[in-house]
């Protein structure tokens, strides 16, 4: 039976098995994502679909478009409403390849990215193509999902004609498009399907977007990234906190407050204010919304202004920070655990050289009763032995053993699987057994084949 | 190890850990009721990590970028859409 991990990480990214991924206290949020990409990868079979997914997700990164949803619009300059846009993933035509073929490794796989453009009042569309190539010996290094373009001026020709149209191209490891891809909508998942939660605490679905985009940006890695992918330390300031501390009462910070008509027009949001202390029968009162916070040190020497819109924007950031990691960090606790049933397993599987549990009734009694007895300290037959083939195995045997010299202590001889031991036999000299692998391989010297 | 030779460890600092405990002080800082003394705090490690990160920041500007080798025949790095 599988593994309730090994399920849910073939459900939620597609692997198959699992290996050992370790952060360290030196993983930043950028190094971490990448290592879990890394591993995903390394762990899964990926088939074009796999790749087609990887390409989409890739195209919406470099047009800042929302990864993992179905129905996506644009912002047309000539209508309010939304129009409509569509990604389409496809394999590149012979043409295309030919032209590639002398300027791209062939052994990547290649797509063409159409994005169309509609706009549904003038009946227009525009495409726009993009290649992107996926590189399976990873080697493409920073230069994962950056675009370029062969300019019409180079000395190139499409079809037998000179380019006129700029070719826009990118490359990308083939590890970090299937694992970022993998993450990437999953994360998206997550936050989908606590939306109205985590809207309601101020993280909203674009910013989140945003933020996973950067950390699929090679141009972040290191510690050159870092100051993006950090908490902000003014984001941690509560309102508790904030409640405290005067405010700037500058007259640019002052502002008449809006009717009760205007705001149930809604000409204005969040609109908080109280009186001007100097002046607090004046029609103008301070506009708490933007009037600075004043955060003196503790020698009255210097002046902090802290602004609430940037407050806000901090704090919505360092919740983003805090949903990834906190992801991150469930994922890795799901692999350390599954690392750590794969060794629990490995010890309480019995070797090739001790005796297995759960032995059929047929086979426990063709143990008993084989003539092989004569030659071995002990038999044991694995439940998936053919017990009529194994009547041959035993003739034959018999046959060897009478050929072959005799020795002073007896072996064991087991018929097992030792495909953990990537050997079709072994010997154990301990307890001096003998285990042969009786499957058949297929090959001139592959297994006894019972 | 053996004897007579003494391993000396490598100790880098830690930016992260370092931000880290930062944001644990001045978290620590708005606990309870917030006197003089608590805002003085907050407001020295505010000082504290703008110029921890100004540092930083300088830091890594004075990184080469990595070297990359070319993969096609001079193409042109665009801006994304």
């Amino acid at each position: 039976m599988e593994n309730q991990l090994t399920s849910l990480m073939k459900q939620k990214y597609g692997m198959t098995k699992s290996s050992k991924l370790v952060f360290t206290e030196k993983d930043t949020l950028y190094t971490s994502f990448r290592k879990l990409a890394d591993n995903i990868y390394k762990n899964g079979e990926w088939s074009p679909e796999d790749e087609r997914a990887a390409v989409d997700t890739m195209i919406r990164n470099q047009q800042s478009l929302p990864v993992g949803q179905e129905t996506l619009t644009w912002r047309s300059k000539n209508t309010v409403e939304p129009q409509p846009l569509t990604i389409t993933i496809q394999e590149l035509s012979e043409k295309e390849k030919n032209f590639f073929e002398a300027r791209i490794d062939s052994n990547r796989s290649g797509y063409k990215a159409i994005t169309t453009k509609y706009d549904e009042t003038s009946g227009a569309e525009e495409a726009k193509e993009n290649f992107i190539f996926l590189d399976p010996t990873n080697k493409t290094g920073t230069k994962h999902n950056r675009r370029y373009y062969y300019n019409a001026g180079s000395d190139i020709y499409w079809d037998g004609d000179r380019v006129d149209t700029r070719i826009y191209f990118s490359e990308g490891n083939m590890n970090r498009a299937i694992g970022y891809d993998k993450l990437q909508r999953d994360i998206l998942k997550v936050y989908d399907s606590r939306s109205e939660e985590l809207s309601e605490e101020g993280l909203s679905r674009t910013y989140l977007e945003r933020l996973l985009r950067d950390l699929t940006n090679p141009t972040y890695s290191g510690q050159k990234g870092w100051s993006i992918f950090r908490k902000n330390e003014y984001g941690e300031l509560t309102d508790e906190f904030l409640e405290t501390l005067p405010r700037d009462e500058s007259v640019k910070y002052w502002q008449v407050p809006p009717t009760k008509e205007q705001l149930e027009e809604g000409r204005y949001d969040n609109f908080n204010w109280r009186d001007i202390s100097t002046a607090p029968n004046d029609p103008n009162k301070l506009n708490l919304d933007k009037s600075p916070y004043i955060l003196e040190s503790a020698d009255g020497l210097s002046r902090r202004f802290l602004y609430p819109d940037r407050i806000r924007e901090y704090r919505v950031h360092n919740r983003a920070v805090d949903f990834i990691n906190t992801y991150i960090q469930d994922t890795y606790d799901v692999f350390l655990q599954r690392e750590y049933e794969k060794d629990i397993e490995k010890q309480v599987r019995a070797s090739a050289w001790q005796t297995k549990k759960h032995i059929n009734k047929e086979t426990q009694e063709l143990m008993d009763h084989t003539s092989l007895n004569d030659h071995f300290g002990f038999i044991e037959v694995d439940n998936h032995v053919d017990l009529e083939l194994f009547g041959q195995f035993e003739k034959e045997m018999n046959r060897i053993s009478a050929l072959l010299p005799k020795t002073q202590s007896t072996a064991d001889l087991r018929l097992r699987k030792l495909g953990n031991y990537h050997a079709l036999g072994i010997y154990h000299p301990f307890t001096q057994t003998i285990a042969i692998d009786f499957r058949d391989y297929g090959d001139s010297i592959g297994g006894i084949g019972i | 190890m053996r004897e007579g030779v003494i391993k000396m460890e490598e100790e880098t600092f830690n930016t992260g850990s370092f931000n880290q405990y930062l944001l644990q002080l001045i978290q620590k800082h708005q606990k309870g009721p917030i006197s003089d003394y608590n805002k003085g705090a907050v407001a020295a490690l505010l000082e504290v990590s703008e110029e921890f990160h100004r540092l930083v920041d300088e830091m890594d500007s004075q990184v080469d970028p990595p070297f990359v080798e070319g993969t096609t025949n001079d193409p042109i790095e665009a801006d994304n859409d």
